[in-house]
């Protein structure tokens, strides 16, 4: 993301070279592909190609050879292959809502978009189940499924606009997937173009396949083992009723201990979100939802399933809040507000972002009983950094979004940023946790990636890449860093053999 | 966490790493009760114990988290869990009182709740392994949501051992059912069905579901289990009517456990077959396609996903027809008597697909020493 300091001096002719010929290049590519996929499919003027510089990693910026638009599984098999006898580097794209740089392209290939594949190909209320393209977007397919009563369970925040074949690469959750689980457990089969062009079906109609199970694995995989050219997804009854608490409370720890003793108690709500001060107040000055400000944290708890079940959970989940110390609690009075009040929690993003010119959202997963160790370290970094974070936490699962909020525009503060991210990342590897819970490694988190797995591991991570991709074509440089990248990063943060932050404690 | 250091752990890593020098073929051994369901292993393969390296390494009931050795009992964990009001919710079966957690994950078993709450691969969040080449490696953790790296953990389910030993594994658990009620509905082979797809539509809280011979021609008993909250189990019941189960629990036990009266008095030649069929795919048409089956000779189990078999057909026979209706097949011999299943051959899958699958095998076992022949790479 830091453009390489070019020399002093000739830099410019030396650039205008480079330029020159990529562009020769481009032109190459373009006039071979021509005989594989329709012209309109290749997109090569500077205008076509600045769309898809970035995904929703706008940080990272970069414009491919080429885009290339596809229409039919065969003209995707046909990319792949010559992609694979080329050796050009292809990265696939969805809707590009991803937060992790995953469908950020590569300087010297192709860009894949597959935002035509948008087609559901069946609906099959009897068995439960869809057959969609990739290109479909998520909420897509359970307004499709709504008239027969059912729905696609995994919503995460953006899935107005995200597509489902990223959701694939990703893993992506949501907010209901305590209850529900993550994309992983809603698919049924996929089926895939390899890095050479080969079609493949991964799972299929019976519960158990011949050999291997890849489908988790291709899961989550993001992009960086085959193109996914369709998904059969689990349609789910819709829950004939769903209400919702509110709770607020005087401290983020009272709420963080009121959301373990609910599980305590033996209830899993559908969704159980967390919101600190700063979050609350943005997402109420954004979306108008009811949030009370002056609260230090809020909780909002759903529960849902036959009426005469949610009726007794909703008062259970009470009695519970009260015992931990609530200070005010509130059940959605209808839908409407219950979707009001959703809404707020769903705009938290953009909400925290019009209160900064610029914000970084992290994705870390904690053991929820390390919340509070977290957050005061949080706090502490976040003074040291002079940045404001704001923290929505999906609490259920203990993912854990901290926003930071910074002026890209002030030198320095995007870099100081990112090392704060770092940071955060980090103590959630030390407090027992991961550095992504959903929003997926890319190239934002490669660095980490070395804190969070040894040597042998990402050893093994490379050599299962390349049993499926032998030649490495396939989203080349992401998820994944190199032995000799770790030991670049692992000399930086240990710089003058000193860790940084020495009063935290580790593990 | 970090538990390599385990001696029994630093042992096991320490048989590969010899063995991979040495080119020795391993045949992992843990309880030994699953045997019936994998092939046998090549005969020159010398046994790894590893039912030693046991116990419970974490658990918190609140994190929803139980992490344990790879040879710790399945009935401990249970009581464990039961101790605190969880379980596991993919009901995993324990065979004889030897069977272990890392046979469950290695073999990719679950019981009769599976189509409702999930298969073994569902719950698994991470994984400490020994690879081919003997070094120890951890994937995924000890948290509910983790997309860092590629999924091992879960590519470990039902892989039978092939890519590497199991040494610890981390599983979402999940509060008790409150309250669990099973009716059962008398139906012909027809509609049995046609008509669990019909209630696995409606918001039910369903825990799982059967199909068996009632001893009378043309007819199947239905069982259909409710669990959840008393108020959702009570209301499903009244809405849904159907007979009383007494001693569900019981039933349930002995469809999970394979001690159910079906399983030990197979008929005939006495051997007993193990299919994963497509769910939707009627009884009557299934019997008409299994080669001599009498509809008495068939079990149904995950709402039509399993189906268990007693037939005299020959292996060939069966997995021809098997294979024509996109189904898979285990050949498990009459229990306790034939000690080694037969599996439908690797072959069967596309070319595409058995290529990938060796490549896989070879890049966490490049020696192929790792129980070579129970998976069937060998082909």
């Amino acid at each position: 993301m830091h453009s390489p300091q070019t020399h002093q001096g000739n830099s410019s002719s030396a650039d205008l070279q480079v330029d020159k010929a990529r562009q020769q290049r481009r032109l190459e590519l373009a006039h071979e592909l021509q005989s594989l996929v329709p012209e309109k499919a290749i997109l090569s003027r500077p205008h076509e190609l600045t769309p898809y510089e970035s995904d929703g990693l706008t940080a990272i910026k970069q414009t491919p050879l080429l885009v290339v638009l596809p229409e039919t599984v065969a003209q995707v098999q046909a990319v792949m292959r010559w992609a694979d006898r080329q050796e050009v580097p292809v990265v696939a794209r969805g809707a590009g809502t991803g937060l992790s740089g995953g469908a950020s392209p590569h300087p010297d290939g192709i860009l894949l978009g597959l935002a035509k594949f948008n087609r559901i190909l069946e609906l099959n209320p009897g068995g439960g189940y869809a057959v969609v393209q990739p290109g479909v977007r998520n909420l897509a397919i359970s307004e499709a499924a709504r008239p027969h009563g059912l729905y696609y369970a995994p919503d995460p925040s953006s899935q107005i606009a995200c597509s489902i074949g990223g959701n694939v690469a990703e893993n992506s959750g949501g907010v209901h997937c305590l209850k529900y689980g993550l994309t992983v457990h809603n698919i049924l089969s996929l089926t895939v173009v390899t890095a050479s062009g080969e079609l493949l079906e991964i799972g299929g109609e019976s519960p158990e396949q011949n050999g291997l199970d890849l489908l988790a694995l291709f899961t989550g995989s993001e992009g960086m083992l085959g193109i996914t050219v369709e998904i059969k997804v689990k349609l789910l009854p819709v829950p004939p009723l769903a209400r919702l608490v509110m709770a607020t409370f005087s401290s983020v720890e009272d709420a963080g201990a009121a959301v373990g003793e609910v599980i305590a108690d033996g209830i899993i709500p559908a969704g159980m979100e967390l919101m600190d001060n700063p979050a609350i107040r943005a997402s109420e000055a954004f979306a108008q939802c009811g949030y009370p400000v002056d609260a230090e944290a809020l909780i909002l708890c759903e529960l849902d399933g036959l009426e005469e079940e949610v009726e007794s959970q909703i008062a259970r989940v009470e009695e519970v809040f009260k015992k931990c110390r609530a200070e005010t609690q509130h059940v959605a009075a209808s839908d409407e507000e219950r979707l009001l009040l959703w809404k707020g929690r769903k705009s938290a993003f953009p909400a925290v972002g019009r209160l900064s010119p610029d914000y970084y959202c992290i994705d870390g997963t904690i053991p929820r009983k390390a919340l509070p160790q977290v957050l005061a370290s949080m706090d502490k970094m976040s003074k040291q950094y002079e940045l404001p974070i704001a923290n929505v936490f999906h609490a259920g699962d203990g993912n854990l979004h901290p926003l930071i909020l910074f002026d890209a525009n002030k030198p320095g503060e995007l870099e100081r940023t990112e090392e704060l991210g770092s940071k955060i990342l980090q103590l959630c590897v030390e407090v027992g946790g991961t550095i992504t819970g959903e929003h997926g490694v890319g190239l934002e988190k490669i660095n980490e990636m070395c804190v969070q797995f040894n040597s042998a591991t990402i050893e093994q991570f490379h050599a299962l890449k390349a049993a499926f991709d032998p030649k490495g074509i396939l989203n080349p440089g992401k998820a994944i860093p190199t032995l000799q990248r770790c030991a670049e990063f692992g000399a930086m943060h240990v710089k003058g053999g000193k860790l940084p932050f020495p009063e935290l404690e580790r593990f | 966490m970090d538990f390599a250091n385990q001696d029994s752990a630093k042992e096991i890593a320490a048989r590969v790493v010899q063995a991979y020098e040495n080119k020795t073929p391993l045949a992992i051994a843990g309880g030994g009760s699953k045997s019936f369901l994998v092939n046998a292993a090549a005969e020159n393969a010398v046994e790894l114990p590893v039912s030693g390296h046991a116990g419970v390494l974490s658990y918190e009931p609140t994190e929803l988290v139980i992490s344990a050795r790879a040879g710790t009992k399945i009935t401990e964990l249970r009581e464990t869990l039961s101790a605190k009001g969880q379980h596991l919710p993919f009901d995993p079966p324990a065979y004889t009182s030897a069977d272990t957690l890392g046979g469950v994950i290695a073999c990719g078993v679950s019981g009769p709740a599976r189509p409702y709450s999930g298969a073994a691969r569902d719950f698994v969040l991470g994984t400490q392994i020994v690879n081919g080449r003997g070094e120890i490696l951890k994937f995924g953790g000890e948290v509910m949501k983790n997309v860092a790296g590629y999924d091992v953990s879960r590519l470990q389910v039902g892989a039978c051992g092939s890519l590497g030993v199991l040494l610890d594994v981390s599983l979402k658990v999940l509060p008790e059912m409150q309250s669990r009620e099973t009716r059962c509905f008398e139906l012909t082979a027809n509609t049995a069905i046609g008509f669990l797809e019909q209630l696995a539509r409606k918001p039910l809280p369903l825990a799982a579901s059967a199909v068996l011979p009632a001893g009378v021609a043309d007819k199947v008993s239905v069982l259909v289990r409710f669990a959840g909250s008393s108020a959702a189990v009570q209301r499903a019941v009244q809405d849904e009517g159907g007979d009383v189960l007494a001693e569900e629990q019981q039933f349930w036990s002995s469809m999970r456990d394979l001690s159910h009266s079906f399983f030990q008095s197979p008929d005939g030649s006495g051997n007993l077959w193990r299919i994963t069929a497509p769910a939707a795919l009627p009884l009557d048409d299934f019997i008409e396609a299994i080669p001599g089956l009498q509809p008495q000779n068939c079990l149904v189990d995950w709402g039509g996903g399993l189906r268990w078999v007693r037939s005299a057909a020959s292996s060939d026979e069966m997995q021809e027809a098997v294979a024509s209706l996109a189904g898979q097949v285990v050949q498990c011999g009459p229990l306790g008597v034939q000690a080694y299943g037969k599996r439908q051959p690797l072959s069967r899958s596309t070319e595409t697909m058995l290529r990938l699958q060796q490549r896989i095998k070879d890049s966490f076992d490049p020696a192929g020493i790792l129980n070579p022949g129970v998976f069937g790479y060998e082909v």
